[in-house]
């Protein structure tokens, strides 16, 4: 009787024991679970309180009634092509496609503030469109009427490059008439990032906490319908910062910036209408969606109880969802197309405001077309397929997901403590603490990936052989060589062509103005306006401040400064 | 020296304005954790300071480690400087690659490219097997 049974056991020899389990049993943020969750993990849990509906203050269940069946999320792509004008037309193919944003992604040369002339950056230059001036700018935005589009700055994670394009920006509205008060859009403007992930590390704190305020200060008077800021946890994420941490670190750092704009004398109404973060989907898809809620009901909590925000509306907190480039591997490509797919529906069932689509090439070379128009569907799969879209917080009131949302804030908070308690992020993020913390979240990650505690399918999961990876098709640049060379006579000619006493006026009175303490935009609009270059203006505040001219300290001040 | 306790010494390197140093700082660390002497230069390094760099410390291999496009310019310039002055110093490079880049680098001396993903005894493997033959001229 059991001789067949065994004899079957016997041929099949595969042990699926290991294979039919999960691996990691724990969240992201190190949560042991329990097998299933009840009203007994959430006694203490009151509606009114802790939830309220849709609309409501804390605003747990989203900012507006009905969420999404009134106004869906926005969808944008991060986009960079060779030169403005490629730029521009790429930016048309995917408005035709349903993205919304007009988005501006500087180049390694921008970012790190140097010049196309610049030695290091030769062989860097002309892979995006290098606004080294604003004219640069301004031949991607032409015949648009600016007042009609929404310009996304993400100056990939450096400050200044935010301050000058925003800058760059307002140049070109002034010069063609246009009506700043109507401009939409939003930048990142957020130096703390830049001192927790390092990533532009190079220019000095304190200048770029100067910046900051000058750049909301202008934005808030000037320009009324951007944002001024956007506190940035993305990077956090990539770096190996779980939920809790990167919860803790972006609403102390939120709260940092709205305290800055109250001691410069602005009215918490003006910068609190419009509080933004950007946060990393991640692959654990319950801790994303709970990290979302949780955002939302900790700002609304810090926007009444600290800054005593009387009106609720004052207390909605946006927040822009981007799906992380570290998860896309390079094994398996395709995966990838899933794993964008499920980082942008947790985005959407924790009501993100707008959600920034990954592409799955990106572990290959820069994104092609190809790639961002199944990204760009992805998008339309959620929203016009699925369904998810129709009530607000469909998985509100789940007893794991609020007992999850509760632990996170709860955690969250105990690190915000923390930070308080050493003498606020401003303090750890110049001692240094900020980026140990950073750096040992991403000493983890690498870890747990490495030792197989953490799973990427394809990658330390059932790897295929080399051979038997899938071929991609890379973006194929335009010739290179040519590019380099027309975009260093272009910078030639610009240099030489302008009226160099106007240029050298403007610059020097930035230098002057730098070493008060007077709001430096507008000054910094003039320079855009007398033709100076984004090195040039940066050189001249950071003498102000004593450091050497150059970011990288490899040339010297040009010689009709001197 | 016994043969068993000498290190490799290595330059880890981040040529051109490319600013992602996770990789090239986790790099250092697993390499100091397979014992070899690990320099690293920080960023925004031009060929010539790499050179320079790899000269005085007379170091075994260098790494080279960019997400840029440029980093096929860089890896060439680099192999082909340190060969010109004479130097036996291997060259391996890592980050986002292009496949047409690859058969370019080879040509020059430049190898490993292996991309992410690549596990870390691949990496350690390979640098330890070129720095034995080219170098230390060990069978």
């Amino acid at each position: 009787m059991t001789t067949k049974g065994e004899k079957k056991k016997k041929e099949i020899s595969l042990d699926r024991t290991k294979k039919d389990q999960i691996t990691k049993k724990t969240t992201e943020s190190g949560f042991e679970l329990k097998p299933s969750y009840g009203p007994r993990d959430l006694q203490d849990f009151v509606y009114e309180r802790d939830s309220g509906n849709d609309g409501e203050y804390p605003y747990l269940r989203g900012l507006y009634p009905g969420m999404y069946r009134n106004i869906l999320w926005v969808s944008a792509q991060a986009l960079t092509r060779e030169t403005p004008e490629k730029s521009r037309m790429e930016q048309e193919v995917i408005w035709e496609h349903g993205a919304a944003t007009f988005y501006f992604s500087s180049g390694d040369v921008n970012r790190t503030g140097l010049d196309p002339d610049h030695p290091l950056a030769k062989y860097d230059i002309a892979y995006s469109p290098e606004n080294y001036s604003y004219k640069r700018m301004e031949r991607s935005l032409q015949g648009i009427k600016l007042e009609e589009g929404i310009y996304t700055f993400h100056g990939a994670s450096s400050q200044q490059d935010d301050v000058l394009c925003v800058a760059q920006l307002a140049t070109i509205a002034d010069l063609w008439g246009a009506d700043k008060t109507k401009i939409r859009g939003s930048c990142i403007n957020d130096p703390i990032d830049n001192m927790a992930t390092a990533f532009s590390i190079d220019f000095p704190f304190e200048i770029g906490m100067r910046l900051h305020g000058d750049l909301t200060e202008y934005i808030v008077r000037e320009m009324p319908t951007f944002s001024p800021f956007a506190a940035i946890a993305y990077d956090l994420w990539e770096a190996g910062c779980n939920s809790v941490q990167q919860l803790g670190i972006i609403l102390s750092t939120l709260t940092a910036y709205h305290q800055i704009a109250l001691d410069r004398g602005i009215p918490f109404e003006q910068v609190g209408r419009r509080a933004t973060i950007s946060m990393a989907s991640s692959m654990d898809f319950f801790e994303t969606v709970c990290r979302i809620r949780a955002a939302r009901r900790m700002w609304a909590r810090i926007a009444k109880e600290r800054f005593g925000a009387s009106d609720p509306k004052l207390c909605r907190l946006r927040i822009a969802i981007r799906t992380p480039g570290q998860t896309i591997t390079r094994q398996q490509p395709l995966n990838n197309i899933a794993r964008i797919g499920f980082q942008a529906l947790a985005a959407v069932l924790g009501g993100a405001s707008a959600v920034d689509y990954a592409r799955h090439d990106e572990a290959f070379c820069i994104p092609s077309e190809e790639s961002s128009m199944v990204s760009l569907a992805l998008n339309h799969i959620i929203a016009q397929e699925t369904g998810v879209g129709l009530t607000a917080d469909p998985l509100g009131g789940s007893y794991y997901v609020e007992w999850l949302t509760n632990k996170l804030e709860e955690e969250a908070n105990k690190l915000m403590k923390e930070i308080e308690d050493m003498g606020g992020i401003l303090k750890v993020a110049e001692s240094g603490w900020l980026r140990r913390l950073v750096n040992s979240a991403r000493d983890e990650r690498m870890l747990a990936l490495e030792k197989g505690e953490q799973i990427q399918v394809g990658v330390n999961y059932f790897r295929l052989p080399d051979e038997k990876e899938p071929e991609i098709v890379e973006y194929e640049f335009d010739d290179m060589d040519k590019l380099q060379a027309d975009l260093l006579e272009e910078v030639r000619q610009y240099k030489a062509n302008r009226d160099i006493q106007k240029t050298r006026q403007a610059l020097l009175t930035l230098r002057e103005k730098a070493k008060t303490k007077e709001n430096l935009m507008p000054y910094i609009v003039n320079c855009f306006k007398a033709d100076a270059t984004r090195s040039e203006i940066l050189g001249m505040i950071r003498e102000a401040y004593g450091y050497t001219y150059d970011t990288v300290d490899m040339i010297e001040r040009p010689e009709f400064l001197n | 020296m016994d043969k068993s306790d000498r290190k490799i010494r290595v330059l880890v390197a981040k040529p051109g304005t490319d600013s992602h140093y996770r990789g090239a700082e986790l790099l250092c660390q697993i390499l100091r954790n397979a014992g070899m002497e690990v320099i690293y230069t920080g960023r925004y390094q031009t060929s010539d300071m790499i050179v320079n760099t790899a000269i005085a410390e007379d170091v075994d291999v260098v790494c080279l480690s960019s997400l840029a496009w440029s980093q096929e310019k860089y890896y060439i310039e680099v192999a082909n400087m340190l060969k010109d002055k004479g130097s036996d110093t291997c060259v391996v490079g890592g980050g986002i690659i292009s496949k047409k880049a690859i058969p370019k680098l080879k040509e020059a001396g430049v190898t490993g490219l292996y991309g992410p993903g690549t596990p870390n005894d691949v990496i350690i493997k390979h640098i330890t097997e070129r720095v034995k033959k080219e170098r230390w001229h060990e069978n």
